[in-house]
């Protein structure tokens, strides 16, 4: 402490120097202290005495000093306002604008009044350097306090300075004015005629940087005709061939909106040729940028499939590519295969199927697959490699090929039976579940032609009890399928394995399916044979790409974070504005000529036939066979986002859901792991929101068979939380999640007695069997929104407590010291500010809470930042649940 | 939409620079993720964009073990981040040469008014070193100046690449037309896939504002406009400018004019992937006998001109992980073990073109090593003067001035081959 006291004064001495020369040097010394994370806020006044210079430097280090302790010591930024205010009418322009950087910064809503008049002045100052930051500071203050930049009209002098002379003040007036518009209830900034005329021809002049936010806010402009739709795409063509990849991707971004302004084919897809080559040209950039242009590229294939086919020898992959591209190259690879191609391409992914990272050796084998399910012509080659590829007997190439040719013979049923032989070969290295499913599905399947199917079966039998449920339903399909097509060979096993299921398995399901194999082998041989052995219907390529619909609103982010994770701005974003779109009809403009069309046209009837006929079998096929009907995921890669493998359908409503603005968010945790739930994942989290408790789940059916309603009960609870309704749920498919809500409001009759305080809630979660599990409730949730005492009150409520009332923690390592941050993240928590005061280093805070039976906390918060530790004082008039929320506390604050 | 913060983390996950733009994120959420980040780059580069809790989303760029981390809570645009990124990388390397850990902490001053001149609220603003090193100074004894100190015009200017007022005793320009090649080469010697990434790159030493106009050889042929709806026989798939080149006037008649920047800059860059025939081949027979020894025998042929002469050409052949007792043999060029990094390094300081050189090896392998064969590929890396595969050359660079003066260009033409960029699988 003495050191660092003496280090202090030892400063203060220098400060207070009287040649500048001499005070620099300690200037600096303060800001590595402060940068550090050490209190200097002793140093104030000796630093502001050096405010009074010419030297730009130190003004700039000093202005650093106040914006780093402008919020948690605001009466200290008052007396150096006055030197700020005079800098605001310096000679020097650095000096203007830096004066307004800084007041703009000081995000300290007291002082947001002393900026307005500068600011207006800033906006015409005769500098364009001094415009540009006094427009930023516009964006500074609409963060900090938006109705004083609607009180003073500053979105119209903004809306002025579109027409400035100067290409930078433009850009930073586009990018504010977006940035104002998006972030209010309804657009204040639109790009009209005349105002796209300014931001075009800025663009010519701009850096690279400001090209962007020209090229950004140009995607809200609405051309009033396709003439003018035409014209903006013919401006903006020659920034394809800008170096910085933002101009770029902003460009095509750009264009493709334009796009949808445009009706004829042939103009779209002849800049869309203008576009291909330049995204091609971002791969030879470093890795970051080839991934998010892959990412995007990934997007832009499937719009225009046709445009990089005969450049997809750049995507080829390199040795030393980073695994992440090697997987993306992979993904649009196989979007580019075509019946010319297929060969090179078969080569390189051999080639690949040798290197070392599991993960992207099975990828590529999976890509082999998914060509011979794209190309018909060519599954033949496919099917020739794949068989190559099991004769090295790794492990993992075997069962991901056995995973694909599952695929590949559900695509072309009675063609590439050989195959069959070669993979019985390799039995014994199985051991992941799909790949055996898979297996045990091709011996079932084709029973009739191999010749030792009950032997092998039978191999499988020997464990049956320890195998996945996956693999036992598909171990129960097969027995049958077999001795339908050999009665005499399969009899034996088929008794076996219905003994098994419906004897000695708690597998509802299981049980359930056997029951009925058995009855309706039992009603007669020729229905179940028909009904069993009946006519499937093919799989199709369409799980490749996405949704025509999400598709053309992914595009219209193109190089936009959403566009890389290939989400919704919506589903990531918390509290975006749900980006307002109308639906583009772009399904049908992706191809080059009239006849392909035309067959594509047809390929889509197809498949919507094919859905349908789909779903009026399912129904039977859930029942009976269940696996043959519902396609199952073709990807399953760890490195892939677990949503590409899902339905558009299901994505969108994921999207939905997770709309809404979680204002704390706490991460789910498993409640019911698949092994205890029997396939059946529930994850969940209490949370607070919109003034009541939910209780959100997400469930996945990891079983192959499908869930129908769910119940759940919570036993008595702390609070007497009680579920108002059942699970909202009317059924989950095999392989998908479903996320899900539950109102919890407080019952009284459910409170457990105050003595047996847990936050534990047991509940009960009921589909085929009940499942009993329980879930922790986080504190917070319990604190009500009107928690907030006045200030005047705290000190009544404090003092009618008594000090026996009064509970004490020490609380070591804290995670975040800063009072202001605190406050906010405690606001958020319901936890309520009341005042602050300090005593030496330590900074004490007082808080107040209400819990949702009315108990009230008042807390007071001691924190020493240079030991980051903190004491806890609670008071309370029900002092028993203090223990629960000083662990709480405990667990927030380190954490 | 914005970036919230920007951060600069040591190889330990230490916080070097912390420079918050909009106080929504915070440097613990930063912390959390660089261990995450650092606990899984010892088995694979993690991918550089993810989104992580609280729905922020962090962008990261590794650089001399110095980590460079985005933040934001927005769907920023993710290319300007990671350019942006690099542009901050950039410009501490024109201030301090090394950017490394050293050096970030010596210059956190003058970092930390270089972050606010160059983003603002999460804005990148300026990115020329040049420019912002008229008024952003790094040594203290430079202070005579700093009170007169003002904004260059340059920055919000139209020519922001070019401060005013520059002078030279000499004015001369140098230009080097560099064409790196990339290539995949099959076991059989045949071309899988090639790749010409050719630059341009200019060091100017000019005095005033000069006009610069640019001509090259009928090589640079794009497609012109809509005019012609077919690719004809055009070289380039793409080409990029550096942001001096008027892109407008290039677009409507093919001509490259500019006002330079200062100094050395990539003036364009152009790609060519069209299959052109290899430079070098690589015959090779390797014999493995698991558990005792293995053969190489390999024969490296030069393709180009005869009177070309590739320099500093290396041959990398990988070796399996636990040979021994290497013996070799080669009929020119050096040729040694690098046990270190599991490979043959085959060196000739002069290679000329039409040649073949041949190289035997044999190395004894542990009984106990039944690993499967390497399947690394071989790489040669060379460089190859006075050439270009493309055949383009500079026919004029028109220098107009005020003051009238005539400047001297000088012209290099220089072929790479970078290591790992040219492989040859066995």
């Amino acid at each position: 402490m003495s050191r660092t006291q003496a280090e202090i004064q030892e400063i203060e001495f220098s400060l207070r120097q009287p040649k500048e020369i001499k005070r620099k040097p300690a200037i600096k010394h303060v800001i590595s202290l402060m940068t550090a994370g050490r209190d200097v806020s002793a140093l104030f006044s000796p630093l502001l005495s050096c405010l009074n210079t010419k030297d730009i430097e130190i003004k700039k280090l000093i202005y650093l000093y106040l914006m780093h302790y402008a919020k948690s010591k605001p009466s200290l930024v008052e007396q150096a306002l006055q030197f700020i205010v005079v800098d605001v009418n310096d000679q020097n322009p650095l000096v203007r604008a830096l004066a307004l950087r800084t007041m703009a910064s000081i995000r300290v809503e007291k002082f947001t009044t002393f900026l307005i008049e500068p600011l207006k002045e800033g906006l015409k100052d005769k500098d364009p350097y001094v415009r540009k930051t006094a427009v930023l500071a516009v964006a500074k203050l609409f963060d900090i306090n938006p109705e004083l930049v609607k009180k003073h009209g500053f979105v119209d002098r903004l809306t002025k300075l579109l027409s400035d002379s100067n290409s930078m003040v433009v850009s930073n007036t586009v990018a504010t004015l977006m940035e104002i518009s998006n972030a209010s209830p309804e657009p204040v900034f639109q790009v009209t005629k005349e105002n796209e005329k300014y931001i075009t021809s800025a663009i010519n002049e701009s850096t690279e940087w400001g090209q962007v936010f020209l090229l950004e806010s140009l995607m809200e402009y609405q051309p009033p005709s396709p003439k003018e739709a035409e014209k903006i795409i013919d401006r903006v063509v020659p920034r394809l061939s800008h170096k910085n990849s933002a101009v770029v991707l902003s460009s095509v971004r750009l264009i493709l909106k334009m796009f949808t302004f445009i009706e004829e084919k042939e103009i779209i897809l002849q800049f869309a040729r203008k576009m291909a080559p330049s995204l091609v040209s971002l791969m030879d950039n470093n890795p970051e940028v080839q991934y998010v242009a892959l990412r995007n590229i990934n997007l832009f294939v499937q719009r225009f499939p046709k445009l990089l086919i005969k450049d997809a020898k750049v995507f080829f992959c390199k040795y030393k590519d980073p695994v992440y591209i090697k997987m993306e190259k992979v993904d649009i690879l196989v979007m580019l295969a075509t019946n010319s191609n297929i060969n090179e391409l078969l080569i390189e992914f051999t080639e690949y199927a040798k290197e070392v990272d599991v993960d992207f050796v099975r990828k590529s084998v999976n890509a082999i697959g998914k060509c011979a399910i794209k190309l018909s012509k060519a599954a033949q080659a496919c099917v020739k490699v794949l068989i190559e590829l099991v004769k090295t007997k790794i492990n993992y190439i075997v069962q991901e090929v056995i995973i694909v040719v599952r695929d590949i013979f559900r695509r072309y049923p009675n063609q590439y039976e050989s195959i069959i032989g070669v993979l019985c070969e390799n039995l014994q290295s199985l051991d992941q579940p799909e790949a055996k499913a898979s297996m045990v599905w091709i011996i079932g399947e084709y029973s009739d032609r191999i010749d030792n199917a009950d032997e092998l079966l039978k191999a499988f039998l020997f464990n049956f009890h320890e195998e996945d449920p996956e693999v036992q339903l598909q171990l129960l399909t097969s027995s049958v399928k077999l001795f339908l097509s050999k009665p005499d060979e399969g009899q034996e096993i088929l008794e076996q394995v219905l003994s098994t299921a419906t004897n000695e398995s708690d597998n509802p399901d299981l049980r359930d399916r056997a029951f009925m194999y058995f009855r309706l082998v039992d009603a007669g041989f020729e229905e179940a044979n028909n009904i069993i052995l009946g006519e499937k219907p093919l799989i199709d390529t369409i799980s490749f790409k996405y949704d025509s619909k999400l598709l053309g609103k992914l595009l219209s982010q193109i190089s936009t974070l959403s566009s890389v994770f290939h989400k919704l701005p919506e589903t990531f974003i918390s509290g975006a504005k749900v980006f307002a779109q109308e639906d583009d009809d772009n399904s049908n403009d992706e191809d080059d000529g009239g006849i392909l069309q035309v067959q594509e046209k047809e390929k889509e009837k197809k498949i919507e036939r094919e859905k349908k006929n789909e779903m009026e079998t399912q129904q039977i096929g859930q029942l009976i066979n269940f696996a043959d009907s519902q396609p199952p995921p073709i990807v399953k890669t760890k490195s892939i986002p677990q949503q590409r493998n899902d339905s558009p359908d299901q994505e969108m409503f994921e999207m939905e859901i997770a709309q809404r603005n979680d204002e704390v968010i706490v991460d789910k945790e498993e409640i019911i792991d698949e092994e205890r739930g029997k396939g059946m994942i529930v994850s969940a989290a209490f949370r607070r929101r919109e003034q009541q408790i939910y209780f959100d789940l997400t469930i996945s059916n990891r079983t192959s068979y499908p869930f129908g309603k769910l119940a759940m009960v919570f036993n008595k609870n702390l609070f007497g939380m009680k579920p108002n309704a059942q699970v909202p749920i009317t059924g989950i498919m095999p392989g998908q999640t479903t996320e899900c809500s539950v109102v919890c409001p407080i019952i009284q009759s459910h409170k457990l007695p105050a003595n047996e305080a847990t936050l534990e809630v047991q509940i009960a979660i009921k589909n085929f069997e009940v499942f009993y599990t329980q879930c922790t409730s986080p504190m917070n949730i319990f604190f009500t929104e009107d928690g907030k005492i006045e200030k005047r009150n705290f000190l009544n409520h404090w003092k009618a407590i008594s000090d026996d009332d009064e509970r004490i923690k020490e609380i070591q390592g804290l995670s975040e010291t800063n009072p202001d941050i605190l406050k906010m993240k405690l606001a958020n928590l319901n936890i309520f500010f009341i005042a602050k005061r300090q005593e030496g280093s330590i900074d004490i805070l007082y808080f107040s809470l209400k819990l949702v039976n009315s108990v009230i906390f008042l807390i007071e918060l001691s924190i020493d930042q240079e030991n980051q530790s903190c004491q806890l004082a609670t008071r309370s008039q029900d002092t028993s649940l203090i223990p629960l929320f000083e662990e709480f506390m405990e667990r927030f604050l380190t954490d | 939409m914005a970036c919230s913060s920007i951060f600069i983390f040591d190889s330990k996950g230490k916080a070097l620079i912390t420079r918050n733009y909009r106080n929504d994120t915070f440097l613990g959420q930063a912390k959390r993720y660089i261990s995450h980040l650092l606990e899984q780059a010892e088995e694979n580069e993690k991918c550089p964009i993810s989104e992580e809790k609280d729905g922020v989303t962090f962008i990261y760029v590794e650089h001399n073990s110095l980590y460079f981390v985005a933040a934001t809570r927005y769907n920023t645009n993710a290319a300007i981040v990671v350019e942006f990124l690099y542009s901050i990388i950039k410009v501490f390397q024109d201030y301090f040469k090394e950017v490394e850990e050293e050096s970030i902490s010596d210059n956190f001053v003058l970092i930390h008014q270089l972050l606010d001149e160059m983003m603002d609220f999460g804005y990148p603003q300026f990115s020329e070193a040049k420019v912002l090193q008229e008024y952003i100074v790094s040594e203290t004894h430079k202070l005579v100046t700093s009170e007169n100190t003002s904004v260059p015009i340059a920055v919000t200017g139209q020519v922001s690449w070019r401060k005013e007022g520059i002078s030279h005793k000499k004015n001369q320009v140098y230009i080097d037309v560099i064409e790196k090649i990339k290539m995949t080469i099959s076991e059989h010697n045949r071309v899988l896939n090639s790749e010409i990434i050719g630059s341009i790159m200019l060091n100017t030493e000019l005095t005033g504002t000069p006009h610069c106009h640019l001509g090259l050889n009928d090589k640079i042929r794009l497609e012109k406009k809509s005019s012609s709806k077919k690719l004809k026989s055009s070289q380039m798939d793409d080409i990029k400018f550096h942001q001096c080149v008027r892109l407008s006037k290039f677009d409507s008649d093919r001509s490259i004019t500019f006002i330079p920047p200062d100094g050395p800059f990539e003036l364009l860059s152009y790609r060519v992937s069209r299959i052109t025939k290899p430079l070098f081949t690589i015959e090779s027979m390797i014999e493995r006998h698991p558990g005792s020894r293995i053969e190489y025998l390999l024969k490296v042929k030069s393709l180009f001109r005869s009177n070309a002469t590739a320099t500093n050409v290396h041959v990398f052949i990988p070796v399996n992980e636990n040979a021994d007792s290497p013996k070799i043999k080669s009929s020119s060029g050096k040729c040694k073990y690098e046990p270190q990094s599991n490979q043959m390094n085959w060196w000739f300081k002069n290679f000329e073109g039409g040649k073949e050189h041949t190289m035997r090896a044999h190395f004894g392998l542990s009984s106990f090593d039944r690993k499967e064969a390497d399947k690394r590929p071989i790489t040669i890396s060379f460089e190859i003067p006075y050439e270009t595969v493309t055949g383009i050359r500079v026919k004029f660079l028109k220098i107009q001035e005020k003051s009238g003066y005539t400047a001297l260009p000088w012209i290099r033409y220089l072929v790479i081959g970078e290591p790992g960029a040219y492989e040859i699988r066995i």
